[in-house]
């Protein structure tokens, strides 16, 4: 049902924007024709929010939370620039991107864990962290060496983008919804006394969870970076607030002890979708409205949050 | 008084940060010394301790209006973007001419029944008020943006304001204002009856229920103050800045504000604080900075060595009370 929500505001949004755009979709070939370009020129863009907010439907269902995605996409693209843009950029910069992540993930995990910080004062600390460390990386300068690695630009366009979507969503969600594990997290965000006294080691699934969404970062990073080719310490900036929306959208509920991917993947496809669709629609912005249509993004954002959120725990409570 | 009904928890993190506090006196202190005499420095000193009032005056607002929010259990996420609108109210009001005190009226009254509205939504949708307020950290900017696009003809970007009496709550009053606002707020603090209900609701709405208390109420008048303080802090961050740029004002505001209230010892789940503690807390974080800005040459580090400084004080507490809050969790 929560599902059946997502799908009809996906499908009034499309709409919306189609018809904002001026994209004929009078018929039924050319709605498929529509469809299909804009899959095509959607998928690279949300992959990294959607990476991440597979990620975070995690944390979130361990009644956690991590505010520092956004810094630490940045500062693991930060790190793999300052690598030569050659072949060996492969073996150099991005394994060490990948240790960079899982570290500082478990960082986190480790502060929530070990240290019994709040999740959400852990995450803010490493968030303004992790921000400094990218400005002492990078200074004031701009790196691109990614378009002269052999193969990198090809994670970054369609067919790479949707193979890393893709596997993950796919092969991942499989191994989620069948795993035990995901079951001891459930649990352990529903009540974390009663998941100790059912033998669920807290502290280890917590520590877990915060490196695996450190290893997604690290390939939120590459799709990042493979699509824009430069980074500087701004980077990613507020990129936490679109994935922490996603997933919010998608069901996963801030409390924790409840969440599905499914959810978080349509979440994450409703915001690509209201991205995209306010750039294309620009030219009836200026037409048709006393002001620019991309501040329309954030007043959507923040509404389409507020109603979907609502919806499902409406929804929610009827299943009760 | 207040110090003997304090938790221990919070009564410990007073002292540490009073500790730590001094301990950055007398770093800026040393720093400034280097090179000049006593007497110098002495003077520089003065100089810096008593400009942080001024100078940190919005933060210390919107942390004691954001604290008496979190102690019932709530939080707001979008002091940020509600200062933003703030600010785009009083950038119009300027345009068409209006009085200072029209505009400082409405940009106070602006930020007032925003934080108000968040406390009224998350009362009659009954969301969690980390998603209401998120929420309104995204629209509130898209409504600043929108709102100052439609109300400054040739809107280009910003709007600055040169007159001298339109900048005078943050240029010349904001330390008064501040000594003030703090005073009747530990004043209310030790002997009000609403602080108490807000940490009573905190520590559990259930009980207070039972009580015959009204917890929606109850949250309610705690984002009624909240914005009352936001919207006084917000007229002084507002009208300390030379040019109002809505979509950059106070950016990122609401982070460096909870890490200032939580590092004054609020527990961020509710029911624990003081308003001393949010003081001292939000004037830690300034002198921290501050003395970043006189031991560091590299401004690169700053920001990374404020995000560990927090990280360290916090966790250090964290682990001196983490054994006693697994037993009473497993209680």
């Amino acid at each position: 049902m929560r599902s059946l929500v997502l799908v009809i505001l996906l499908v009034i949004e499309l709409a919306v924007f189609a018809m904002a755009g001026g994209s004929d979709v009078s018929s039924p070939g050319r709605l498929a024709s529509y469809l299909g370009l804009k899959f095509l020129d959607l998928v690279p863009q949300l992959a990294p929010v959607l990476i991440l907010s597979l990620g975070m439907t995690m944390v979130l269902i361990t009644a956690g939370i991590d505010l520092s995605v956004g810094s630490l996409v940045a500062l693991i693209a930060c790190v793999m620039s300052c690598f030569e843009g050659s072949g060996l950029f492969w073996v150099t910069a991005v394994p060490l991107g990948l240790v960079v992540g899982i570290g500082l993930g478990l960082g986190n995990g480790a502060l929530v864990a070990k240290l019994d910080v709040p999740p959400i004062v852990a995450t803010l600390g490493t968030m303004i962290f992790y921000r400094g460390l990218c400005r002492v990386v990078m200074r004031e300068q701009e790196r691109a060496p990614f378009f002269e690695v052999a193969g990198y630009e090809w994670l970054g366009g369609f067919t790479g983008s949707l193979f890393v979507v893709g596997l993950l969503v796919c092969a991942g969600g499989w191994l989620w919804s069948r795993s035990r594990w995901r079951r001891e997290l459930l649990l352990l965000g529903g009540n974390v006394v009663a998941a100790r006294y059912a033998g669920v080691p807290v502290d280890r699934r917590l520590l877990e969870t915060y490196a695996m969404m450190g290893g997604l970062a690290f390939l939120a990073a590459i799709c990042f970076t493979a699509r824009n080719g430069s980074v500087n310490a701004s980077t990613a900036m507020g990129l936490e607030l679109k994935v922490i929306v996603a997933v919010v959208l998608g069901g996963t509920r801030v409390e924790g002890g409840r969440g599905s991917l499914l959810g978080s993947v349509l979440g994450a496809l409703l915001i690509a979708v209201l991205d995209d669709g306010l750039r294309e629609a620009k030219s009836w912005g200026d037409e048709h409205l006393p002001f620019e249509i991309s501040h329309l993004r954030y007043l959507l954002l923040g509404g389409l949050l507020a109603v979907g959120v609502w919806l499902n725990t409406r929804i929610g409570r009827r299943d009760l | 008084m207040t110090f003997v009904r304090m938790t221990s928890p919070v009564r410990r993190r007073l002292l540490w940060l009073l500790g730590g506090n001094l301990l950055l006196l007398l770093v800026i202190f040393f720093c400034l010394r280097t090179g000049d005499s006593w007497a110098g420095a002495w003077s520089r000193f003065l100089t810096v301790l008593v400009d942080s009032p001024r100078n940190a005056a919005p933060e210390f607002l919107a942390a004691v209006g954001l604290a008496a929010i979190i102690w019932t259990g709530a939080i707001d996420l979008s002091i940020g973007s509600v200062i933003a609108v703030g600010g785009a109210v009083f950038a119009i009001l300027y345009k068409h001419d209006a009085s200072p005190l029209i505009c400082f009226g409405g940009c106070c009254l602006t930020s007032f029944g925003l934080v108000s509205a968040n406390g009224l939504a998350v009362r009659l949708l009954k969301l969690p008020a980390i998603i209401v307020t998120l929420a309104g950290l995204a629209a509130y900017r898209g409504l600043a943006l929108v709102l100052v696009n439609l109300g400054v003809p040739d809107f280009g970007g910003n709007v600055t304001v040169s007159e001298p009496v339109f900048r005078m709550p943050g240029q010349e009053l904001s330390a008064w204002i501040v000594l003030v606002a703090a005073v009747v707020a530990l004043g209310w603090e030790s002997g009000g009856r609403l602080p108490r209900l807000w940490l009573a609701h905190g520590s559990s709405p259930v009980a207070c229920r039972l009580h015959g208390l009204s917890p929606g109420r109850i949250v309610i008048s705690a984002f009624c103050f909240g914005g009352a303080y936001l919207g006084l802090g917000g007229l002084l961050y507002v009208s300390n800045q030379q040019t109002i740029d809505p979509a950059r004002m106070a950016l990122g505001f609401e982070l460096s504000i909870v890490a200032g209230v939580v590092l004054g010892g609020t527990n961020i789940f509710g029911g624990e604080g003081s308003f001393l503690g949010v003081l001292l807390g939000v004037w830690f974080l300034y002198l921290a900075r501050q003395a970043l800005i006189y031991a560091f040459d590299d401004p690169h580090a700053r920001q990374a060595i404020e995000g560990a400084l927090i990280l360290g004080v916090i966790g250090f507490d964290c682990v001196l009370h983490r054994a006693a809050k697994r037993m009473e969790e497993l209680k």
